[in-house]
């Protein structure tokens, strides 16, 4: 079944010297052919490719918001076009409804709790688990709606190394919008958790969880002018553990 | 996963993995496409879209043509979940490598390419597009900065160019003004290198 024909086989040293340029798709479509024909023979330079596949995983990985509307561009094609909401079955509904809003521009913690039932915690829950990380795709849509909200101010949530992480874009009616934070998954054992500074003092807006995403919160009505995310253990702290992995500031 | 688990069965559009649909793995995720949930898909869009429009966009530098390449992934994702294989890698690595595929393939057809170049000012100038950015991933995002860092400049220069401008090895090795078989040595021992600074980092975060 894998006898190699001489003819056509690529020489194995041929093949192995153009396995850093084949995973990083820099050869041409004859060239990808044939050392795909000598993967299926070679256990060595198979190896190679599945050593250095994660890798290249890690370089092609930025992070990223999808443009707003992709999503309903994919569903509609799955659903082979025309009218989708004729032919959308009912529990796939539900994903397009808060995009509408988003797009319309209503409130946004209003289509929040209206839409995903989902409580918009404030500094009275000290390190309550914040339950509004995003369960579609829309919701992003809607924090994309949060940066388009008159008034909103966004900061820049940033490392200590100065390099920009994420945001947090606080409108005037007091819910606050971390957009953007997509930091490394912390083991099981530990949380992110998000502070505002409020008098100099740290406190809990509440819990991220270990794979953070985006999330809604409340200041409660106080002004924050400053917030900070540290890693924490599961179960949150009602003061920092450690030095911030993540701040912003009005700038 | 098992093989069978991710066979198509339209009997199974149940709603079974519909309440915590953000709670669950990739894999399971997929496993729930295969069986036709669309939520599965639209979570699976939600943790990688961005990821996967971005890496097309940067390959590409055009707009258009990045959405195009994502929508295609992901129906590709929905017609044909079976390709990927929970076995050798993370979801994230199969859509981005498959993606950037695509997105080569489509900027060496000759349209995209003049399309291309005259993005080419923009793309520039617009590398402070903020909103695209600050979504990334900063852990990885800093260890591929700090494991380019450390690779020979020859070598970082043949992968970058190879890597994000979606040259062949032999368009590199012209631009460079290099031999065509040390440019194919550098890239392969950049990767290897970067492999080896990459393992470390992800020793030292597990």
């Amino acid at each position: 079944m894998e006898r190699p024909n001489p003819t056509e086989q690529m020489q194995h040293r041929e093949a192995e010297e153009l396995l850093g340029a084949y995973i990083i798709d820099a050869v041409d479509p004859e060239e990808r052919a044939a050392i795909e024909a000598h993967l299926g023979l070679c256990v060595t330079c198979r190896g190679e490719v599945d050593a250095l596949r994660s890798t290249v995983g890690i370089i092609a990985n930025e992070g990223g918001p999808a443009p707003a509307g992709l999503w309903e561009r994919i569903e509609e094609e799955i659903n082979e076009g025309g009218d989708t909401v004729t032919y959308r079955p009912p529990q796939r509904s539900r994903l397009r409804i808060p995009t509408i809003i988003a797009s319309t521009a209503l409130a946004v913690a209003a289509a929040l709790t209206l839409i995903f039932g989902i409580e918009i915690h404030s500094l009275h829950s000290q390190v309550t688990e914040l339950s509004t990380q995003v369960t579609t795709s829309a919701t992003r849509a809607i924090a994309t709606a949060a940066l388009l909200q008159p008034g909103a101010k966004r900061f820049a949530l940033d490392s200590p190394q100065g390099h920009a992480v994420g945001s947090v874009v606080a409108l005037p009616s007091g819910e606050v919008v971390l957009t953007s934070f997509l930091m490394h998954p912390l083991k099981a054992s530990s949380t992110y958790q998000v502070w505002a500074i409020v008098d100099e003092k740290p406190i809990s807006l509440g819990l991220l969880g270990n794979r953070p995403s985006i999330s809604v919160f409340h200041t409660g009505g106080r002004q924050a002018f400053e917030f900070a995310i540290t890693i924490e253990p599961a179960h949150g702290v009602a003061q920092p553990t450690g030095a911030p992995v993540a701040t912003a500031a009005i700038i | 996963m098992q093989a069978e688990s991710i066979q198509r069965n339209p009997q199974h559009r149940s709603k079974d993995t519909e309440p915590q649909l953000h709670e669950i793995s990739d894999a399971a995720l997929v496993v729930a496409v295969a069986r036709y949930n669309q939520d599965a898909l639209a979570e699976i869009f939600r943790r990688h879209g961005g990821a996967v429009h971005t890496l097309a966009k940067r390959v590409t530098r055009d707009q258009a043509l990045a959405e195009e390449v994502t929508q295609e992934l992901f129906v590709r994702l929905w017609n044909e979940p079976e390709r990927y294989d929970a076995g050798r890698g993370t979801l994230r690595t199969y859509l981005l490598m498959q993606t950037h595929r695509r997105s080569v393939d489509v900027i060496r057809s000759e349209e995209a390419r003049k399309r291309r170049e005259q993005n080419d000012s923009a793309a520039v100038t617009s590398t402070s597009y903020d909103i695209d950015h600050e979504f990334g991933d900063l852990a990885d995002r800093e260890a591929v900065r700090e494991a380019l860092q450390t690779l020979p400049r020859d070598e970082r220069k043949a992968i970058e160019l190879a890597f994000f401008d979606g040259l062949t090895y032999r368009e590199v090795a012209q631009r460079l003004e290099q031999p065509e078989g040390t440019v194919k040595t550098r890239i392969r021992s950049g990767l290897k290198r970067m492999n080896v600074t990459l393992s470390q980092w992800r020793a030292v975060e597990a």
